[in-house]
């Protein structure tokens, strides 16, 4: 009786029905799609930020001094801050999580 | 069928995304029965895990390090996004006005799964858990273990505490 009871319940746990969606994959990919086009955007964004602001520095190189010195100048504090938001900004901008 | 070492290379070598839609396709029933289980029969939020567990599991394939099978891998991904929405919401699961008569009627297969479901309220969370894995989902105890990350003891005492749970239901009905 008791193996019985097991047995029926065994049975009963058991998967039933086999789950195929192709509505639940779409999903999924269009969430995928989604997230790496906003990501490709930031990107682009930051590479477009990035070339306009070497471009400007390449021909302006006095100001360019002015900036370095200006960084030089800078308490510890201050570019610790500043070398810390950038390379957040890089690992978040690199990692796949975002 | 192409292999799953096979897909898992392509989506993480060129971020194939056909290779991954067939993993998915692959392993969505279990993952998506595996968490109608855990939330007693809550279809939607059920569905909603799972795609979130998807997603997780397309972002951290490169850290599969095949240790385990994909299978046991997307389950424990699964598991921990079920955690992770049960830290937000919390369900008290009360099995009220269940009709255990239906449990000795001939019904349809997607009947017995939605009764089992409901039925899975009267047990706690990780016997739920500890159950679906290993009699459902046909895991080892050291594949549930790997999931779960209980000791192997403990998965045993919540598999028989479980069934014995579900088998006085049963049997209280009978008599």
């Amino acid at each position: 009786m008791k193996n019985n009871d097991e047995s029926f319940l065994t049975s009963l746990l058991q998967y039933h029905t086999r789950l195929i969606d192709q509505q639940f994959v779409d999903n999924i990919m269009n969430n995928l799609k989604a997230s790496n086009k906003f990501r490709l955007r930031i990107m682009i964004i930051a590479l477009l930020l990035a070339c306009s602001l070497t471009v400007t520095l390449l021909f302006n190189m006095s100001e360019e001094l002015a900036f370095l010195n200006t960084l030089s100048s800078m308490s510890p504090y201050m570019m610790t801050f500043c070398l810390i938001t950038a390379l957040g900004f890089v690992t978040w901008l690199t990692s796949d999580n975002f | 069928m192409v292999d799953d070492n096979i897909l898992i290379a392509r989506v993480i070598s060129s971020g194939d995304q056909h290779a991954f839609a067939t993993l998915i396709r692959k392993y969505q029933g279990a993952i998506r029965q595996f968490l109608r289980r855990l939330t007693a029969g809550d279809q939607a939020t059920a569905d909603d895990i799972a795609q979130e567990a998807f997603l997780r599991v397309y972002q951290n394939l490169d850290s599969f390090l095949g240790t385990s099978t994909f299978s046991t891998w997307a389950h424990k991904i699964a598991y921990n996004c079920f955690l992770k929405y049960k830290q937000k919401v919390y369900h008290q699961y009360e099995i009220e006005g269940f009709d255990f008569s239906v449990l000795e009627a001939q019904v349809e297969d997607i009947e017995k799964d939605l009764i089992i479901e409901r039925l899975m309220k009267c047990l706690d969370l990780a016997e739920r858990t500890c159950i679906t894995l290993s009699v459902s989902a046909g895991m080892s105890h050291q594949e549930i273990c790997v999931v779960t990350k209980f000791p192997l003891g403990t998965i045993k005492s919540h598999i028989n505490r479980g069934k014995q749970k579900l088998m006085d239901k049963v049997n209280n009905h009978k008599t």
